[in-house]
């Protein structure tokens, strides 16, 4: 009866121990889910404050590229318009004045296009592919370059802000070219569903060097940002060549 | 010291508290209308567990005659429900997995019930394979929680339905670890002991209240959040 009694004793003392255990480790078990849990809430929220500033400070240059671009096509274009005209009406004889009128056309035509570049939504209207043959066609206008653009796939971005973020990436990888590469030729080719390649037949750099630099790391976060990956492979005397991955939609 | 407690059958109180409980959990369980197939599965489960206990109950009132078939039958399905509701929870699906456990878990029962242990003496083998697959499957479950730190269990019906089957089972294959020795000793230790499997039994079927009720609460949030 005794050694029944102990045995007993002995099983119950057991189960209530091994609840016990379970309770704890069900309650331990909860803590370190909510810990994890609210780093993640944490870390989201730095990503999403990052993301945020790296949209504003995107679009805070391309508002003034945009502006940079309407002030040189003020001054170079529409103000030599304007004085063409004023030369004409200084002698208005037929002539003059028809010339005139037709000069005054172009200028309104140069202007809406202006103010269409000026239009802070614009990135909402222009396509992707849009945007690269506009690029190639100004950076063509320079006439230092040879530009080929190629595409044999769609690039999508659903997101109006990450379509600025993008835009601006190319713009970046462009400015780095004309700047620093010594390039003849710019390549932008779309071989597959949301891939951009940019090549040039620069004089390439090390990439080990330069990558320790922001221009590269801030290129690849922004690219990061919207979900997308860009790599970038350089070879001296040969050129370079960045790939952009977009997100698959 | 008994009472008639749940409408016209009498028992003690611990008894009686456990019939309130899953009345309550079946009643819900009828009402509630859940979007996902896994909390409608739990429903069913509830459901069925209800019916199969208030039939033990009615067999008890008319007389007592032998109803262990049906919890043997009972002990056949529970198995493959709830791996159908746990398997739905993991991240990355392990199809080929689900069904190796299905497979499993329903034709070891079926050969217990049918050649080995038979059809009218309680299925305890059964029963404890299945109370250790299943506590290995929850921790597996909870080990895939901490995987997914981007929502908080707290509001997860699942994570309570999860506490609810590890306590559930754990008690399970301790009180059929050691059923031999109880009733080996005297019948009022041997009750004791089995207020034991009903306090985890309160337990369990709160916390699938609880599962149930978050469910229908998170269903109603998301309608209220989509209506702006």
């Amino acid at each position: 009866m005794a050694e029944n009694g102990t045995d007993y004793f002995f099983i119950i003392a057991s189960g209530t121990a091994i609840l016990l255990l379970l309770v704890t480790f069900i309650i331990a078990f909860l803590f370190i889910h909510q810990k994890k849990y609210f780093e993640h809430q944490k870390r989201i929220s730095q990503l999403n404050a990052k993301y945020q500033e790296e949209t504003m400070k995107a679009q805070m240059e391309m508002q003034e590229k945009t502006l940079e671009y309407v002030g040189r096509e003020l001054h170079d274009n529409i103000g030599q318009i304007l004085s063409l005209i004023k030369l004409n009406l200084n002698n208005p004889e037929p002539e003059q004045i028809a010339d005139s009128k037709s000069l005054v056309s172009n200028a309104i035509k140069d202007l809406r296009a202006l103010s269409h570049r000026m239009n802070l939504n614009w990135a909402t209207d222009i396509s992707l592919h849009d945007f690269i043959e506009s690029e190639s066609k100004k950076i063509g206008n320079i006439g230092n370059f040879k530009v080929v653009y190629q595409s044999n796939g769609s690039l999508t971005i659903e997101n109006n802000e990450d379509k600025v973020v993008l835009f601006r990436i190319i713009q970046e990888c462009i400015n780095n070219i004309l700047k620093h590469a010594d390039a003849k030729e710019i390549k932008f080719l779309v071989e597959e569903e949301q891939h951009l390649t940019i090549l040039d037949n620069g004089k390439g750099f090390n990439l080990e060097e330069v990558e320790k630099g922001s221009g590269i790391v801030n290129l690849k976060n922004r690219a990061h940002l919207i979900g997308a990956e860009l790599k970038i492979g350089s070879e001296i005397g040969v050129g370079t060549q960045i790939d952009i991955f977009l997100p698959q939609t | 010291m008994d009472q008639k407690l749940f409408f016209i059958v009498e028992m003690d109180i611990v008894r009686a508290i456990y019939y309130y409980i899953l009345s309550i959990a079946a009643v819900l369980s009828i009402f509630n209308r859940p979007k996902d197939r896994s909390i409608l599965l739990l429903q069913i489960y509830i459901i069925s567990i209800f019916i199969i206990e208030v039939s033990a109950l009615v067999a008890i009132y008319l007389g007592g005659y032998n109803n262990v078939w049906i919890y043997n039958l009972w002990v056949i399905i529970q198995f493959p429900f709830l791996t159908k509701i746990i398997f739905s929870q993991f991240k990355s699906k392990h199809k080929y997995l689900e069904k190796l456990c299905l497979v499993v878990f329903t034709t070891l029962p079926v050969c217990n019930f049918l050649f080995w242990q038979g059809i009218n003496t309680l299925n305890t083998l059964t029963m404890q394979i299945g109370a250790v697959y299943m506590v290995i499957l929850v921790l597996f479950y909870f080990r895939s929680l901490l995987d997914t730190p981007e929502k908080s269990i707290i509001r997860n019906p699942y994570f309570y339905i999860g506490t609810a089957l590890l306590i559930f089972y754990v008690g399970t294959v301790l009180y059929y670890t050691f059923l031999n020795f109880f009733i080996k000793s005297d019948l009022i230790t041997y009750t004791q002991i089995s207020y034991i499997l009903l306090l985890i039994n309160w337990v369990t079927y709160s916390l699938f209240i609880l599962a149930i009720l978050l469910d229908s609460n998170n269903k109603r949030n998301k309608y209220l959040l989509k209506s702006g």
